[in-house]
């Protein structure tokens, strides 16, 4: 298993957390080939034992350690395939894959992608306003989008394609700008007839 | 049918009827409203094919004229001409007052659409690429007005939706998004897969 030193985003993966010693303020984690004792200056919330992905500090960066919500949960690196950019798992005998990047959540469940591209042209206006506001244009659509539809990307079950809600408040703005612009779809007399299922149609009303 | 420069000459209160001519022929349709349009105006006459309704849309600037012989159909432009000034301006696009108009600027981007959005709109029979159209011009406060119109079509849908929408993004802004689970990141995070 290659560790990269410099400061790259590299992760050494089904690293155990094997002790902690608060009075040396030291974790220390191991795995196949290694053993790593890294200083922390504040308690820390993973149990002894936990198994996860390390990222070891670099210069001015700390570490991070995430740990495999479940803890039978392993990589393998001999299933990847490269060309769909998908990494392999095992769970127990179970063996599967999922897009690169993504830890598996309870279970090695996930959702899947499945994303329909669309060329979208975007106006100066739009493009400087972002910029204005330190956001990326297609940062602010994949949040508008997660969170008008209530998408979670939760470490019990992760999605492939990223997308996220920002939290309820923005939920909550988000919906409110949809009932404001395109409120008459829910009209009982709009002939469009709103489809949606009854329990989402009730958190719009 | 579409005729471009067509004048208003007639309008018949009694019999609720609008006269036009266009190109020498006149054309007579009935009002479906109280007529607010002053005789003399010139503007692009679109005859239905049931021969009876019909819209006209006003030239903001009355010395517009079509200059169809110059339009350039592989570029998708239309040709203008105020007096002796010609210009192009994007197919489908009526300049504004003294020919203005707002160039399209736009830069393509590719935006993956989750399935769940996607039958989140097609149950409101909306496109998706039309609400997202509609927070884009709302967030960034864009309006298509007569007087300068744009040729990249956007506009803001109200005053309440600029609000919520740019309310929307201020959050975001505070929120620092879930950059995390973002594409973009993740792939960096990705490494080489060790």
């Amino acid at each position: 298993m290659k560790v990269t030193s410099d400061d790259s985003d590299t992760y050494i993966y089904d690293v155990q957390l094997s002790a902690i010693d608060m009075s040396k303020r030291e974790l220390v984690f191991c795995w196949a080939k290694g053993v790593r004792r890294i200083l922390v200056d504040s308690t820390t919330h993973w149990p002894v034992g936990s198994v996860g992905r390390l990222r070891l500090p670099t210069g001015v960066r700390n570490f991070a350690f995430h740990a495999y919500i479940d803890p039978l949960l392993r990589r393998l690196p001999g299933l990847d395939e490269a060309v769909t950019n998908r990494w392999g798992w095992r769970l127990g005998e179970r063996r599967f894959t999922v897009e690169a990047g993504i830890l598996p959540g309870r279970g090695g469940a996930v959702v899947r992608r499945d994303t329909e591209n669309l060329s979208l042209d975007l106006p100066g206006e739009y493009r400087r306003f972002c910029k204005d506001c330190g956001l990326q244009p297609a940062t602010v659509l994949r949040g508008f989008i997660a969170d008008l539809c209530s998408l979670h990307n939760m470490t019990v079950c992760p999605r492939e394609d990223g997308y996220s809600s920002n939290g309820s408040d923005e939920r909550d703005i988000a919906k409110d700008y949809f009932r404001r612009a395109y409120g008459w779809v829910f009209d009982p007399e709009y002939a469009g007839h709103w489809v949606e299922a009854p329990s989402r149609r009730r958190s719009h009303d | 049918m579409l005729m471009f420069d067509a004048r208003l000459t007639a309008i018949d209160a009694a019999a609720h009827t609008a006269s036009f001519v266009c190109g020498g022929v006149e054309y007579t349709r009935r009002l479906a409203f109280p007529p607010f349009w002053q005789p003399g105006i010139v503007g692009a006459l679109h005859l239905h094919p049931d021969e009876e309704h019909f819209d006209f849309y006003v030239y903001p600037d009355q010395r517009l004229r079509r200059a169809l012989d110059r339009d350039r159909e592989n570029l998708l432009w239309w040709s203008w001409a105020i007096g002796e000034h010609h210009f192009y301006v994007r197919a489908g696009i009526i300049p504004g007052v003294a020919g203005a108009v707002v160039k399209d600027e736009c830069e393509p981007i590719e935006v993956p659409l989750p399935p769940e959005f996607t039958a989140f709109c097609r149950g409101g029979d909306l496109d998706p690429e039309q609400l997202l159209r509609a927070f884009i011009a709302d967030s960034s406060g864009i309006q298509d007005s007569r007087r300068c119109p744009r040729e990249d079509q956007y506009c803001s849908t109200g005053a309440d939706q600029r609000f919520l929408a740019r309310e929307y993004v201020r959050l975001l802004k505070r929120a620092r998004p879930a950059i995390a689970a973002t594409d973009e990141v993740r792939r960096s995070q990705a490494g080489p897969g060790a």
